[in-house]
């Protein structure tokens, strides 16, 4: 099986020098080293070597912030080798991440989403050609991580850190994972009960934020699965709970390296939680991404921009990130679960919304897909399909057997769900008045929907629904997404509706 | 990715309604159109705002000049004054 790692070089020495350059390249080579014991076969990529470009047919990125030539040389890799993994070998100043357009933008924060695009690694998940329309992108198929060497950092040591970290993993026990260190906002208690029952049996782990608070004991915050349902912000090294209006903090990214048990595996549903800023941009503290590899954790599963949830029940962020940490519990790679976990969310919907197509472009995984944090018993074993090393050892991280048979049903699923998953468009359309006051009446009628929405026209704007290869839209199928004032602040609303039907309403509430 | 002096109305609003970030905010109005959250450079997201940048949007809508680098959306003000 094969491991691509994809970077560039030139954007590498231009960090970092030609001695810190050299010092990334011993540290590749030394996971090239570990993972062939582990039956990987692993191959460095440099997007502008002039010999890879030639054999791949492409020009050469010269410009390291060039997302469509980077996303050609990635998708001309991934067709010439047919990786089982991908790992992107840098943060977005050497690696660019695709900036992807936000429908739900408005261009006011105040009337809806911040957010004027996402950025995101799910594009190189995905076969389908470069675009800024998160709905080319519902089909993932590809096992993709990054390992962030700083954004805007003139030091390799966090990057030679990760891949000596990477090299160095050792699979564990499910058990080694459970129970896991959970943290939620006060005011998602609800939510947050949902999502970890699912993932690890019963919600006897969460911890709500107020109450309690850090610093949090060491065999708390040293389980080595962390899920954390908190608020993020803007190249903010803090993550905070909330009671009302009362918003104390909960994690501070500055601790982690000091209580971390090497390892762990995370998944934040908080805004911006892999948000990879520039230290620079919030008084020299990097932000969680960079924070938790930092520390040593394995795998870090997180959101670039604003995300959502439902203040009861599972949705959007919550169904990603449980789904990613049921996958690693269940024996998965990071990769793998990261993909498992897009693949779920696309086929639980019968449709994509515009808040779908976001939750399903921000979040993204950081780690070397690879690693396997859980050992799946009697599974390292030589596999005719797989190829895992007779050398492999238990514990060695070697990947379960029938890895070929699992990625070509990935792939097969991947390209069904982008045939048969209609989604919304790109862009919003003003709805005529008649429509807009069949929405508000029918929002009115139903059980908790009383609240009257403000007349501007602004508020309340439509998206059709698009097909997708040999699936149709619903007739009349449309999405309305409306900014509703409530007793405190606002929410937002996603109505699908059919043949001026409404068939469904999910309400984002204020947390 | 350098810094910008922008200048425009100041307000403390509430922003990303319905999203997990939804919180009380400093928002700039830009004089060239753009609406963008504002937050003093190194300043937490929901901790305690900056006091002399949150004097700056009182009365509501005062003019001001703000200088910083916008990432995500947001203006992170390492300068400020108001202006007229």
């Amino acid at each position: 099986m094969t491991k691509l790692v994809l970077t560039n070089l030139t954007a590498l020495r231009a960090k970092h020098g030609q001695a810190g350059l050299a010092a990334v390249r011993v540290a590749v080579a030394e996971l090239v080293a570990a993972d062939r014991a582990r039956g990987i076969r692993t191959r460095l990529v440099a997007v502008d070597d002039g010999r890879t470009a030639r054999t791949l047919g492409l020009p050469l990125v010269s410009d390291p912030a060039d997302e469509e030539a980077v996303k050609q040389a990635v998708d001309a890799v991934a067709a010439r080798w047919s990786p089982e993994y991908l790992l992107l070998l840098g943060s977005p100043d050497v690696v660019p991440m695709q900036e992807l357009t936000s429908a739900l933008f408005t261009g006011d924060p105040r009337r809806g989403d911040p957010d004027p695009t996402v950025p995101s690694d799910l594009p190189y998940a995905c076969e389908s050609p470069y675009s800024h329309d998160p709905g080319t992108f519902r089909g993932p198929t590809r096992v993709v991580g990054r390992l962030p060497d700083g954004t805007g950092c003139r030091d390799p040591a966090q990057l030679v850190r990760l891949l000596a970290a990477a090299a160095a993993h050792r699979s564990g026990p499910k058990e080694q994972l459970l129970p896991p260190f959970a943290l939620t906002a006060a005011a998602w208690h609800s939510s947050s009960v949902t999502t970890l029952t699912k993932v690890a049996g019963d919600a006897a782990a969460l911890t709500d934020v107020p109450p309690d608070g850090p610093p949090w004991a060491p065999e708390l915050v040293g389980r080595r699965m962390h899920l954390l349902n908190l608020h993020g912000g803007v190249a903010d090294p803090l993550f905070s709970g909330q009671k009302g209006r009362s918003f104390p903090v909960a994690l501070d990214a500055g601790t982690l390296s000091s209580v971390l048990t090497p390892g762990t595996v995370a998944a934040a549903e908080c805004c911006y939680g892999a948000l990879l800023y520039d230290p620079a941009d919030a008084a020299g503290a990097p932000g969680f991404g960079d924070a938790y590899l930092a520390a040593g954790a394995a795998g870090y599963c997180a959101s670039t921009t604003t995300a959502y949830g439902p203040a009861a029940g599972n949705d959007a962020a919550d169904l990603v990130c449980g789904s990613f940490l049921r996958h690693v519990l269940s024996g998965a790679s990071l990769g793998r679960a990261m993909l498992q976990a897009r693949q779920d969310y696309v086929f639980t919907k019968a449709t994509l919304s515009p808040v779908d197509l976001k939750t399903l472009a921000q979040f993204v995984l950081l780690g070397d897909p690879s690693i396997h944090p859980v050992e799946r018993p009697g599974a390292l074993v030589g596999a005719a399909d797989g190829g895992v090393s007779p050398k492999a050892r238990p514990g060695a991280g070697a990947p379960p057997s029938g890895i070929a048979a699992r990625r070509r049903r990935l792939e097969s699923n991947g390209r069904a769900l982008h045939d048969s998953t209609t989604h919304a468009a790109a862009e919003a359309r003003r709805p005529g008045a008649a429509e807009a006051e069949r929405v508000r009446a029918a929002l009115a009628r139903r059980p908790g929907g009383t609240r009257r929405v403000e007349r501007d026209p602004g508020e309340l704007r439509t998206f059709d629904v698009l097909p997708a290869g040999g699936a149709a839209p619903g007739p009349q199928e449309r999405f309305h997404v409306l900014a509703e004032p409530q007793a405190r602040g606002h929410g937002l609303v996603v109505v699908r509706e059919e043949s001026g039907t409404v068939q469904q309403v999910t309400r984002l509430v204020p947390r | 990715m350098t810094e910008e002096t922008l200048t425009g109305r100041l307000t403390s609003d509430v922003v990303a309604p319905g999203s997990k970030s939804e919180r009380q905010a400093l928002v700039l109005e830009t004089d060239d159109g753009r609406v963008l959250v504002v937050r003093a450079a190194g300043a937490t997201t929901f901790g305690a705002p900056d006091a002399d940048l949150t004097q700056l949007a009182e009365p509501p809508g005062a003019p001001v000049e703000l200088t910083g680098r916008v990432v995500a959306g947001t203006l992170l003000a390492t300068a400020w004054r108001r202006i007229g």
